[in-house]
């Protein structure tokens, strides 16, 4: 069952990676980055899981021994967050490349070389 | 006094970046001027703590919440993260300085806020205990730097930035995977935990983990072939910005580096990450010696330069020896101020001439002697000439180097090192002997600190030893993983 | 006791500093002087201790030891530079009125004052790179190529010492001379270092040593950076600096020579690794002189002359024998104050004329005659006629050579000597005699410090030549033996016997004779200018060879061939091929697509993923 998770982690984080290598416009490639970071959250949490346990807040019946590792699950939050500040930046400065340069196309965003 | 103020050096520019919009209120200036507070402020707390650590010798451990590691989070304040901080605030509070005079741009409350950021980012890089805690650290100061170095919203700006974006977050990616499966196998995440254990992990498992952490810190600290995107953010960011990222944001992804690499050295195959590394570092020096070689834009130049020493520092860590370690330090150090000094002149240069090309540094000596006299030194300095501080460390990074047995890397280094000469003497050139002009006011406190950069450049040169004392302490707190272990107040949980 | 070396080593330094700080006209000069008066004011104050005993000093920096000793041997090595040093202070100050050219001048005596008195590698390496640096700021300042030219070419040479240094460390443990002596010394017999390592080590040391001396064929940078600067520096720059090198060498016989020896045994009763120095020496006294015929401008002329000259000296130091050190070491000052000489005449000739080209000289004796006498003496002593101090150092040399068995090398000594007969004939004739073309007809004696900086360097020229025994006495105690025999004014080898008081008292009675017939005996006959014949032929304007123009181009068209080759050509295309692989390497990596360095990125993770599976 664990191997499912990791499987799919790692696919989301291939699929992301192509994308970024393969896709010409700036905004696919950023998309590809965020299914990247989904699927590297997607690996952390499943690091954490043990099969058969429930969610790691203690209440009637659920003891630490009963629930899933939660310290992955805080790191993934916070990673969360990072990527959305990270989308956010990135989108706002593809904005202003669209804006200077007419394209979004990443060949003919070369200024800056050599 | 208490240890525990020492997370002053975390909270103080947080706090501040959240008061900068109240004291927008007061107008622009008043921002700037609040900025140079600030690090002003944040070098007295570092330099506090630095006299503190250096008189002791004994580290500061920083428990957050009073609770012990590894539940809670610590700050591990050691000779060396005491040594970079200082570092880090001192460059600070020179570029907020500079920043009077070099930004116009708005909105500059944004950039005083993010300035903070950059600077708390790179503190809590150095000097956190938790790995974790050093992946939100670097991508604070990664998310600060993207958003600087697109600053000055221009095509060239914004196109660097995106390129930093991807780059450092395919970096970041792979390195929080390096983090996942590490904590999958030791579970924590506390380091002197992970040094602690490191050696009972599985061996693919490590192999893995510290392969994809030291990729991912590889990106941050600009080694061959993950820098592609560093000349294009250096040259795009504004100046003080620039100097920054030279000065400490790369050695902060390159010190975090080094400390994961020899926290984990009990790992089985931690002698061929080394070669790999030292292999990257190599190629490092030469590329970007080679790439300076013929550079219009002086400031894109001297950014090459800044990667070629990078990667000198990358060689050095990754010998593998203390010899390596100590000079490894060393030439952080010297690396900081030589750079901090040379991008300070350039970006005055471009702030006061209107841009940073080769052509507007002819007759340079006539017009702004002083600012051209701050550039010969720190080109000199960089070309390792004797009586200058580089000359030591790259002196005892060659012998190190050459001492682990790796002459063909020193070969390639000393080759870079001469193409490295002319250009430098090239630059010489055009600033004295080449073109004409008038005078032109340089400016009091932008001079004052060029002149203290150069006197540092020149003091360090012929008086070595104590920097070399304490480079040699702060190396010492590198590489002895043992003592780091033994420093940090473990409770007696296992994973 | 504590700070004399110190102070012999670093007042020109602070001189300097403080000259190029003040920047006050006068004061500069005054200081400047007095900064490189100084080592050879203490050199001679400790002249009497040091036949005794060695000084030491030592100081830590920055975690090495830095050691500095004054022995028999740098204490010559350091009086040699010192009174060049001054002779080029006192020059400089009328032939530059820059602070810069005082700052870096008086930096590279220090650097140089400290190779020759260093006794570990760190010092060696630092105040090697301090005279490289300096040196290169005085050419940097005049011409960007020269001087970069030379810059890389020293750069590479400290850098494959530094490599050098660093294996020895490496193997040794050591980096004062004393250690890697002896340890180099046991190791000949035990063999740790293997031949392969001992002979990298030795081609880098050779290389170091053999770019600071201008051995063929890293002797390109020579022409360039000797003609480009101030040119009562270049009678410093070629008079001592080029010793380093030959220093160099020298260190490399005393720390390595067993270990040479055990690892690359003889050839032909000949130290093998000796055999290839003698050769070099013997190739480059050779091509230098030849280049030096050839040219057209007296500062490439005295800078081929220079580097041919301390051919002689390579060529002494790899015979293998005492007497060759003893002729080398003889020539290392003989060179210095000739050359120095030479140096200063010419900074005196440029000061007053503005001219550099033979074409546009002549005459001059009349109107300089001080410097023309100076100039006599270089002459006749860089052509090796006695009584001068180059006869005799070549002399040994030459006995050497003899009495080690080499004619080929013989051979070479003797060709170099005949080509820079005729080189100096030329500069003689071309600059001082015959017709004075009339821009030149109000120039003036140069002035008076330059008159005593050469007065400062022609006087050892004819006192080491009447009595050659002064020096050879003091090389003796060098190398602690009777090496070269004789008194103050004979020499005795185990070959022949040179009598200098008696060759001058015959030279000086001929000279009586000769002048007498001139005075009374001659019988001038005015002829027209157009009169002029050569080889029967009269003069047209398509072969028209003066001894101001082509001369020798004859003898450049013999030599054609091998004037085709050119190694200054080579490394040029060397240097041109290295920008452009720069310029192609950073189009091609940085090609400004974010997409291709994303897959760089994906690369080295594959690189990775391949590295943990294999």
């Amino acid at each position: 069952m664990i191997s499912a998770y990791y499987f799919g982690a790692i696919s989301l984080i291939l699929i992301g990676l192509y994308a970024i290598l393969v896709k010409k416009n700036v905004l696919k490639m950023l998309i590809g980055l965020s299914i990247m970071e989904t699927g590297v959250n997607l690996l952390l949490v499943s690091v954490g899981y043990i099969s058969g346990r429930s969610a790691p807040i203690l209440s009637e019946g659920i003891g630490p021994n009963q629930a899933v590792d939660p310290i992955p699950q805080a790191l993934v939050l916070t990673a969360i967050v990072i990527g959305v500040a990270t989308t956010a930046m990135a989108l706002s400065v593809a904005m202003i490349i669209y804006e200077k340069y007419g394209t979004l196309n990443v060949e003919e965003i070369r200024r800056l070389r050599g | 006094m208490n240890g525990q103020y020492a997370s002053l050096l975390i909270a103080l520019p947080l706090i501040s970046a959240f008061f900068v919009p109240l004291i927008k209120g007061l107008g622009k200036k008043a921002v700037k001027y609040y900025l140079v507070l600030i690090t002003a402020l944040q070098t007295g707390i570092a330099a506090w703590v630095f006299q503190e650590v250096y008189t002791t010798g004994k580290p500061i451990i920083v428990m957050a919440g009073a609770w012990r590691p590894p539940v809670g989070i610590n700050l591990y304040i050691g000779h060396f993260a005491a040594l970079f901080v200082l570092i880090v605030a001192v460059v600070s509070f020179l570029m907020a300085v500079f920043s009077i005079r070099a930004i116009s741009v708005d909105p500059i409350d944004k950039y005083a806020m993010l300035f903070l950021l950059v600077m708390l980012g790179a503190t809590g890089m150095i000097a956190t205990g938790d790995i974790f805690n050093l992946f939100v650290f670097m991508e604070i100061t990664a998310i600060s730097a993207y958003a600087l170095t697109a600053y000055n919203k221009t095509g060239e700006a914004a196109e660097a930035s995106i390129k930093y974006i991807i780059l450092g977050g395919i970096g970041s990616s792979f390195f929080l995977i390096g983090i996942a499966l590490i904590y999958g196998s030791l579970g924590t995440l506390n380091m002197a935990q992970i040094a602690q254990l490191a050696g009972g992990m599985d061996a693919t498992v490590a192999q893995v983990g510290l392969a994809l952490i030291v990729f991912g810190l590889a990106v941050e600290a600009e080694l061959f072939p993950l820098n592609a995107w560093a000349p294009d953010a250096y040259q795009a960011a504004p100046h003080p910005i620039t100097a920054m990222f030279s000065a400490f944001v790369v050695k902060a992804g390159l010190y975090a580096l080094a400390r994961i690499l020899y926290l984990m050295q009990a790992v089985s195959s931690w002698h061929s990450v080394l070669k790999l590394l030292i292999i990257m570092a190599t190629l490092t020096v030469f590329v970007a010696e080679f790439a300076a070689l013929r550079q219009k834009n002086v400031k894109r130049m001297i950014a090459y330069s800044s990667i070629a020493q990078i990667g000198l520092i990358g060689l050095a860590f990754a010998l593998g020896t203390q010899s390596g370690v100590d000079a490894g330090v060393f030439h952080m150090v010297n690396h900081a101020i030589v750079k901090a000094l040379l991008f300070l002149a350039v970006g005055h240069v471009a702030v006061s001439l209107g841009g940073a090309e080769m052509e507007k540094f002819e007759g340079l000596g006539k017009r702004m002697p002083l600012t051209a006299f701050a550039i010969t030194v720190g080109a000199i300095a960089a070309v390792g000439i004797p009586l200058f501080n580089v000359f030591w460390s790259k002196l005892r990074i060659l012998l190190a180097t050459l001492g682990a047995g790796y002459s063909w890397a020193a070969a390639v280094v000393l080759i870079a090192s001469v193409v490295e000469a002319v250009y430098y003497f090239r630059l010489i050139h055009t600033m004295w002997f080449a073109g004409e002009g008038e005078r032109i006011s340089e400016g009091l406190a932008v001079s004052l600190m060029l002149l203290f950069l150069a006197a540092l450049v020149i003091v360090i040169g012929v008086y070595p030893d104590y920097a070399w004392s304490i480079a040699q302490k702060a190396g010492n707190d590198i590489f002895n993983v043992a003592d780091y272990i033994k420093n940090v107040p473990l409770m007696g949980v296992g994973a | 006791m504590i700070n004399e070396l110190m102070i012999i080593l670093f007042a020109p330094l602070i001189a300097g500093v403080v000259a190029w700080a003040l920047d006050i006209k006068g004061i500069r000069e005054a200081i400047g002087i007095i900064g490189a008066a100084i080592p050879l004011a203490y050199l001679v104050k400790l002249y009497p201790t040091i036949i005794e005993n060695p000084i030491d000093y030592s100081i830590t920096v920055s975690g090495f030891t830095l050691q500095f000793q004054l022995n028999t041997m740098s204490w010559y090595f350091a009086a040699v530079a010192s009174l060049v040093g001054l002779a080029m202070a006192f020059g400089m100050a009328v032939t530059s009125r820059e602070s810069y050219d005082w700052l870096f001048a008086l930096m590279s005596f220090t650097g140089v004052l400290g190779v020759f008195l260093s006794q570990d590698f760190v010092g060696f390496f630092l105040l090697w790179e301090l005279m490289t640096f300096a040196s290169f700021m005085m050419v940097l300042r005049r011409n960007r190529h020269e001087s970069l030219k030379y810059f890389v070419l020293s750069v590479i040479g400290a850098y494959a010492m530094l490599i050098a240094i660093g294996m020895l460390y490496a193997k040794t443990g050591a980096l004062d001379f004393a250690s890697i002596r002896q340890v180099l010394y046991m190791d000949a017999a035990m063999g740790t270092i293997t031949t392969r390592e001992t002979a990298i080590i030795f081609g880098l040391f050779l290389t170091a040593f053999g770019v600071k001396a201008g051995a063929v064929p890293l002797h390109v940078w020579a022409p360039g950076a000797y003609s480009e600067t101030d040119q009562s520096y270049t009678a410093f720059f070629s008079g001592a600096l080029s010793k380093a090198g030959a220093y160099g060498f020298l260190l490399l016989y005393i720390l390595m020579g067993y270990k040479l020896y055990a690892a690359f045994g003889t050839f032909h009763n000949h130290l093998t690794f000796a055999y290839i120095i003698a050769w070099i020496g013997a190739i480059t006294v050779v091509v230098a002189s030849f280049l030096a015929v050839l040219q057209e401008d007296i500062r490439k002329l005295f800078a081929y002359s220079s580097v041919g000259q301390v051919g002689y000296i390579l060529l002494a130091f790899g015979l293998g024998s005492t007497l060759g050190f003893a002729g080398g070491l003889f020539h290392v000052l003989s060179h210095a104050i000739f050359k120095g000489l030479f140096w200063l005449v010419t900074a005196a000739i440029i000061l007053q004329t503005g001219k550099t080209q033979f074409k546009d000289m002549g005459g001059l004796a009349e109107k300089m005659p001080f410097t023309f006498a100076m100039g006599l003496i270089a002459v006749l002593s860089l052509a090796g006629i006695p009584p001068m101090a180059g006869f005799a150092s070549k002399w040994l040399i030459y006995e050497a050579a003899i009495s080690a068995h080499m004619p080929l090398v013989a051979g070479a000594i003797f060709l170099g000597s005949a080509l820079a007969f005729a080189y100096v004939v030329r500069f003689l004739y071309a600059v001082w005699f015959g017709q004075r073309p009339s821009d030149l007809e109000d120039v003036k004696e140069a002035p008076l410090p330059l008159l005593i900086a050469m007065a400062l360097l022609a006087i050892p020229n004819l006192v080491f030549g009447v009595a050659p025994g002064l020096v050879t006495q003091y090389i003796n105690k060098i190398l602690g033996g009777e090496v070269v025999g004789g008194d103050y004014y004979k020499l005795v080898t185990p070959t022949g016997t040179y009598n200098a008081l008696l060759v001058t008292i015959a030279l000086v009675i001929g000279l009586a004779i000769a002048g007498l017939v001139y005075i009374y005996g001659a019988k001038t006959r005015k002829i027209p200018v157009t009169n002029t014949y050569q080889s029967g032929n009269p003069v047209t304007e398509e072969f028209n060879l003066s001894i101001r123009r082509n001369f020798y181009k004859p003898l450049a068209e013999a030599l054609e061939f091998w004037l085709k080759y050119s190694w200054d050509r080579f490394y040029e295309r060397v240097a041109g091929m290295a920008e452009d692989f720069a310029d192609s390497l950073r189009q091609a990596f940085y090609n400004g697509n974010v997409q291709s360095y994303s897959w760089y990125l994906a690369i080295v993770l594959l690189i990775l993923a391949l590295w943990g599976v294999l």
